[in-house]
């Protein structure tokens, strides 16, 4: 509720305020881990509308509920001259039926990641060659406690990514398609929520991927894909997907919409759910 | 055999020479198709002065067209939508690097004048997917155009 209110106090702070000069729509959103992408993977975009004289803010708020488990997400990020971007996130996952099955109702998941992201080539809208940017996400749990009992080896670590963004203009159909492929080295147990490293591994190579179209100005739709790895053998981890709409009225504002299936998490099957996402940028 | 190989030589180039001449006419076709579909010279004039009542009172960018004359400018924009879209007019000014040489343009500058560019499209009634096949041409400039 709190985050909630202040969500929306930085919102009516981002209408006031001015925002960069970038095209609509490739600011992207704030992806779950606070960096500049789609629902739940980083793109090579740099938060806000900031060109290379621009400085912008982006604040976010993310929630997402299956039935056994509700995630949270708070984050803020600067993006400078469309160069740099640094990001902080909270992440929270209530463990609303597992925390009560192990005698610790209200139990709850919490860590902090710290992103930094730097575009190395290319321009998103502009260039032939796609957006390409480095980014690191060093994540920090609050809470190690559930994480070390089911097996994790440390309670932090850094994930590093390499992105390439495009939009296609006028394709497919006139519309403008877009479409990013990141490739991110972690040693994370879903997303690092459930600490790093296990007694099945640690750092593995995955493949992340975002396709969508933007039906006008300032509607959106798309498909994100996550690959993730089992570090832990007490529950294996599924690949992560969702249906995303998002809606982009100008420069101040996004809100996206998605259904998420992050499958098996920490032994409970199946799990899906709707997420919502807002932004506001200044 | 020599007269196979030959033959076979001959038909490469044949098919090579069909094969862009194919890919000319497609390119062509293209552009004169997006000429047509914009509606022809009524929408680009309508267009331009959209354009130009926008870009020429806003305050990030009025000043790097203040040595310009409107009727001036008018003219060679489009003139210039013109020719990119495929129509019947032959670009008679400067090319973009020689025409913005010496005024250091910002990627920020020509972004504005992008979204000044979309707004005046949008009030002279071109559909979005247009829009974005216009864009498609006029994108690639921006290394020209700008100074950065």
């Amino acid at each position: 509720m709190k985050k909630g209110l202040l969500t929306i106090f930085c919102f009516l702070w981002a209408v006031c305020a001015q925002a960069g000069s970038r095209q609509l729509g490739t600011g992207a959103v704030m992806q779950i881990e606070g960096s500049s992408g789609s629902g739940i993977v980083p793109w090579a975009t740099i938060a806000g509308y900031g060109e290379s004289d621009e400085t912008d803010f982006t604040g976010a708020y993310t929630f997402l509920d299956t039935d056994d488990y509700e995630f949270e997400a708070l984050g803020v990020a600067v993006g400078w001259h469309n160069r740099i971007e640094f990001s902080v996130a909270r992440q929270s996952l209530d463990l609303v039926t597992l925390g009560p099955a192990i005698g610790l109702p209200g139990a709850t998941l919490r860590q902090d990641v710290f992103g930094a992201k730097v575009r190395i080539a290319g321009n998103l809208v502009y260039t032939k060659m796609p957006q390409i940017a480095f980014g690191v996400q060093y994540k920090k749990n609050k809470d190690f406690t559930i994480p070390g009992i089911v097996g994790a080896r440390d309670d932090s670590g850094v994930d590093y990514y390499l992105s390439a963004s495009k939009l296609f203009l006028a394709k497919p159909f006139g519309f403008n398609g877009f479409a990013t492929v990141t490739l991110r080295s972690t040693e994370a147990n879903e997303t690092g929520l459930l600490g790093f490293g296990g007694d099945l591994g640690s750092r593995h190579l995955n493949v992340e991927t975002s396709l969508g179209l933007f039906l006008n100005s300032s509607w959106a739709v798309g498909f994100d894909f996550r690959q993730k790895h089992s570090n832990l053998s007490f529950a294996s981890e599924s690949h992560w997907r969702d249906v995303f709409i998002a809606w982009i009225p100008n420069r101040h504002l996004s809100v996206v919409a998605a259904y998420a299936d992050i499958g098996d998490v920490a032994t409970l099957q199946d799990q899906q759910g709707f997420y919502l996402s807002l932004n506001g940028s200044f | 055999m020599t007269t196979l190989n030959y033959q076979w030589i001959k038909n490469k180039w044949m098919v090579a020479f069909l094969a862009c001449s194919l890919l000319a006419f497609q390119v062509q076709a293209e552009d004169k198709q997006l000429y047509n579909d914009l509606g022809g010279a009524d929408t680009i004039d309508a267009i331009t002065t959209e354009l130009l009542d926008r870009i020429l009172v806003n305050e990030k960018i009025a000043f790097l067209f203040e040595e310009t004359n409107r009727q001036d400018l008018h003219d060679k924009i489009v003139n210039q939508i013109c020719m990119e879209t495929g129509g019947p007019c032959e670009y008679e000014g400067l090319d973009m690097i020689e025409a913005h040489s010496g005024m250091d343009i910002k990627y920020s500058e020509f972004d504005v004048f992008v979204s000044d560019f979309i707004a005046a499209m949008e009030a002279a009634g071109v559909s979005y997917r247009l829009q974005n096949r216009v864009l498609a041409i006029f994108a690639p400039m921006r290394e020209d155009i700008t100074y950065e």
